[in-house]
């Protein structure tokens, strides 16, 4: 053994005097600034991982819209184009139809396809914690605190709760819209690849869900708070127009407008974000109703909100403009439907976090750090391999390591019609014309159960006729004229279920022109004994 | 701030240039239809339906049978004579006049003055005046001007409104109304044109009557082979999808025991066999397929005594099914609807010719029998009786009637009630 110590040189590590092994921490960190991370980013990875595994990615998928989508997507992917009228629903026949999420669709259908239900459940997870991931990053950046970086995270996750236990494209849209929100209360410096960036962005966005105009209405209400902040602290117009930011929101927001027509069907996706909304339908659908408390998600969004009010109270840092003003025009839609709560739950954590680390540094009698949180390319490998271990975990990483996929009783939920589905795929032939079923199961049994099953509705109300939908509702709760109902549609074969319609199941009982084929603790089917244009026989 | 970041006035103007020819293109890349709704949505209006009319004469499938057997020329003429439009002009029912003018045209002129005549009628319809003068000032006029283009036509349950959805509309169709036959209503001077396009406008594919709308667009639309457009709401209709529609549901269902169904259908396809374009093959066969259920139904449901039921959707099942209250109206309504459409219709679609002959017997019966106050309380139901056994004559009810009349110059006299003989 040498005595003497080499020096250091460039490429070669120091050896240590009393063994061989090289001096870790002389290495140098070769890993892009961009891409280090800190030591704290491990604590969130950690949260978001056990999140991701214990909840969301092994969550069974819930019969929602989920399975129409991929019905529109695989429709696409067979027909190779986007649909311009309704495709799937016999009784919705030439209803125009704008599919603003028609990338979002073909997608989720492609996944499905490649992955099976692991594939979703997993890209399920991952839209939701990254968009928690992304808030609680915007959290830690707006208040200088891990503690309040998971404050947002949890105050995003506890608002959105309701909304984040259902797969559909909306959860594109979240993720999106929780990036732009976290920019907008963000941005210290402008980096001008968000000329490209967020245009490009709003593309992607505006071809996978419609809420890309939530987004659009956010960037112009920052650059209006902008511009009346200079209004207010100049008193002159002229500077408050001529201003850089101001300028730049309002550029920003016309390019992404105008990024947000390349999609199939051009402007008429701005027109179709502004009808569905409207449609007659949309008023029966209770996600669609306006927040209130007696809504669980209300009473979080009360909770939240009297929280924040105290917070503002004890908080040293003003509400800037932009902050009130996307936090009213969120919580504005949000009383108007509830599902807009995806909306303000980003606005609202942000805001939260912000303002609570303020007001406990204040009532601590702390100051922000001010030094820079030091980062490193062994936290990024370190969280990667906690990444690798989560997905090792999740039933799409079972499914990829081990070749063990999820059973299907398990990847979906137990409302889902499975002995509905066994049952009909057995039968060598379906009653002709239209089934009745729930809207929120024809998906599932469009889907997966017999090529010929035509559903009365599916959960894509906008596109359905309001006679159509009215007729539906009012079949589902068995009324004495049911079998007028069904009749009337050329109804043949009525898949019920038990939780649902109870009331119609009593009705048809009793009915001599129809019968049970099947029957489980979860459904009942059944059939008309003589379809409707059935030529009667003559007894012999 | 730095001035590398510094946005210019160029740029500004660029980005300006840049959107502004971005969203033109995006409008102008739109179909006219979709401009038209965005543009209706945005000033709360309601577009029009996407369809140029260009002919404004209606055509309406001719009879194919001149069959004395089925009706003599004196059975006819009783029939006839029965409905004859002796209406008071007080309070006068639109629903009557529609059902007239159907049968009668809009030409006949009667010799007895208690008879409105077809242009009388048609006055009465198109004309809110003459609507006042029945019904007085402070009545719902049936002619609705809307503030833009379009005139609605009141319907409604009540006497004093057209009953069926574009029945008034079929009805002049049906009666060869041209659509440049002017219209007047308290907010402007027309053309039944403006009443057509507004029935264009409104109509929606799943409302719970097709039928008149289906004949009247075809009456229409069909000379100049328009086949399908978009309604108000973007929705694509088409002949098929009218069709697809009066098929769907039980037989049973519809105006006038189903049977109006029947005979929209049955128009369709004569149309198109006149001048093509109007359904496609497929249609077409479901069409005929879908008919030729309806005749093997009503040859099971067909009474002994030659009339159809009003259950007759039951097939076999018809008499063992049968109401024990059934009011005898009702079964004139089925007969006399089924004698119309099978007018129309092809051979094929036919029960045997003996079936025909003892349905038609048993209705003239019925108008010997049933008394004339009790034929005019129920004037649209034995309208349609008139106008099926013309056509079995290949004939009109006016063209038959004034040849009739030369040699008949009674024929429009009603015998006077019997007065009571009382002894003293």
């Amino acid at each position: 053994m040498s005595a003497t110590v080499e020096p250091v040189t460039e490429n070669k590590p120091a050896l240590d005097e009393n063994t061989e092994l090289p001096d870790a921490r002389v290495l140098e960190d070769k890993t892009p600034a961009w891409a280090r991370m800190s030591g704290t980013s491990v604590f969130f990875v950690l949260t978001l991982g056990l999140l991701m595994i214990t909840i969301f990615a092994s969550r069974p998928l819930w019969p929602t819209d989920l399975w129409d989508h991929i019905n529109y997507g695989n429709w696409m992917l067979n027909q190779q184009a986007v649909p311009g009228t309704e495709p799937l629903l016999p009784l919705a026949d030439g209803i125009p139809m704008v599919t603003s999420a028609w990338l979002a669709q073909v997608g989720l259908a492609s996944l499905f396809n490649a992955a099976g239900f692991a594939g979703l459940q997993f890209a399920y997870g991952l839209f939701v914690v990254a968009s928690l991931g992304v808030i609680a990053w915007g959290g830690v950046r707006r208040s200088g605190s891990t503690l309040f970086g998971f404050v947002a995270l949890f105050a995003f996750l506890a608002l959105n709760w309701q909304q984040f236990l259902v797969i559909r494209p909306q959860l594109i849209g979240v993720l999106f819209f929780s990036a732009l929100s976290t920019w907008l209360l963000n941005a210290r410096q402008w980096n001008k690849s968000g000329w490209v960036i967020l245009p490009l962005a709003f593309t992607v966005w505006a071809n996978c869900h419609g809420s890309f105009a939530i987004g659009l209405a956010s960037l112009a209400i920052t650059g209006l708070a902008h511009a009346l902040n200079v209004l207010a602290r100049t008193k002159s117009l002229r500077q408050a127009l001529s201003s850089q930011p101001v300028i730049r929101l309002f550029l920003l927001t016309q390019l992404c407008a105008a990024a947000a027509l390349i999609n199939p069907n051009g402007l008429a996706v701005f027109a179709e974000v502004l009808r569905v909304g409207q449609h007659p339908n949309i008023a029966s659908m209770f996600e669609w109703d306006p927040l209130t408390l007696r809504m669980h998600q209300g009473q979080v969004a009360a909770v939240l909100g009297l929280l924040l009010i105290v917070v503002l109270r004890w908080s040293p840092r003003r509400l800037q403009l932009e902050e009130a003003m996307l936090l009213a025009f969120t919580a504005g839609l949000a009383l108007w439907s509830s599902r807009m709560i995806n909306w303000l739950a980003p606005v609202m954590a942000l805001t939260l976090a912000a303002h609570g680390a303020a007001a406990w540094r204040h009532l601590r009698g702390t100051t922000r750090p001010q030094t820079k949180t030091e980062t490193s390319g062994l936290w990024t490998v370190v969280n990667a391999g906690l990444c690798w271990v989560f997905f090792a975990f999740t039933t799409l990483g079972v499914q990829t390591v081990h070749g063990r996929s999820v059973p299907v009783e398990r990847a979906v939920s137990s409302e889902t019609p499975l002995s509905a589905v066994d049952f009909l795929n057995s039968e060598e032939s379906l009653p002709e014309g239209l089934a009745f079923c729930s809207a929120e199961w024809a998906g599932f049994l469009t889907g997966f159960g017999p090529a010929d099953f035509q559903p009365m509705v599916n959960l894509h109300v906008h596109v359905i006729p309001e006679e159509v939908w009215t007729h539906y509702q009012q079949l589902a709760a068995g009324p004495t004229d049911w079998q007028g109902i069904t009749d009337l549609y050329d109804i043949n074969l009525a898949v019920t279920t038990k939780s649902r319609h109870a009331r119609l199941i009593r009705q048809i009982r009793k009915s001599p022109k129809w019968e049970p084929l099947f029957e489980d603790a979860q459904t009942v089917i059944f059939r008309r004994r003589e379809a409707v244009h059935q030529i009667p026989s003559a007894a012999e | 701030m730095s001035h590398r970041n510094r946005i210019s006035p160029v740029a500004v103007c660029g980005v300006q240039l840049l959107v502004a020819v971005a969203f033109t293109a995006g409008w102008f890349l739109l179909p006219s239809g979709d401009r038209h709704r965005i543009q209706a949505e945005l000033t709360a209006a309601r577009p029009m339906a996407e369809v140029q009319i260009s002919n404004t004469i209606p055509v309406a499938p001719k009879s194919l049978y001149n069959d004395p057997e089925v009706i003599s020329d004196e059975d006819l003429a009783l029939v006839l004579h029965a409905i004859l439009p002796r209406f008071s002009h007080q309070e006068l029912k639109p629903n009557f006049v529609e059902h007239a003018l159907r049968a009668w045209g809009s030409e006949i002129e009667f010799t007895n003055d208690e008879l409105i005549s077809g242009p009388g009628m048609t006055d009465y319809l198109l004309d809110t005046g003459s609507y006042i003068a029945s019904w007085g000032t402070d009545s719902d006029p049936i002619l609705k001007p809307n503030d833009d283009s379009g005139i609605y036509v009141r319907w409604a349950s009540d006497s004093s409104a057209s009953v069926h959805h574009d029945h008034m509309l079929a009805s002049l169709a049906e009666a060869g109304v041209t659509l440049d036959r002017p219209v007047f209503t308290p907010a402007r001077q027309t053309t039944l044109r403006e009443i057509f396009a507004e029935s264009l406008r409104d109509f929606r594919l799943d409302e719970r009557e097709t039928e008149w709308s289906a004949m009247a667009f075809a009456s229409y639309l069909a000379p100049q082979h328009t086949s399908n457009w978009k309604n108000s709401q973007g929705r694509h209709i088409s002949f098929d999808r009218m069709a697809t529609r009066l098929m769907r549901s039980h037989k049973q269902k519809g105006v006038c025991l189903g049977i109006h169904r029947v005979y929209s259908l049955m128009m369709l396809v004569r149309l198109d066999n006149e001048y093509g374009d109007l359904i496609s093959d497929s249609t077409r066969d479901e069409i005929m397929e879908f008919l030729a259920d309806v005749r093997q139904l009503i040859i099971d449901a067909q009474d002994e005594n030659g009339s159809w039921p009003p259950n007759w959707p039951d097939g076999v099942d018809a008499v063992a099914n049968r109401d024990p209250n059934e009011e005898r109206y009702r079964r004139v309504i089925a007969t006399g609807h089924h004698l119309e459409w099978l007018a129309i219709a092809p051979l094929e679609l036919h029960p045997p010719r003996e079936d025909i002959i003892r349905a038609a017997q048993w209705i003239v019966q019925n108008v010997r029998d049933t008394p004339q106050d009790a034929i005019e309380s129920k004037y649209t139901f034995y309208s349609h009786v008139g106008n099926a056994l013309a056509l079995w004559r290949q004939t009109t009810p006016a063209e038959f009637w004034q040849t009739w009349r030369e040699s008949h110059p009674d024929a429009e006299l009603f015998p006077e009630p019997e007065t009571e003989v009382t002894d003293e």
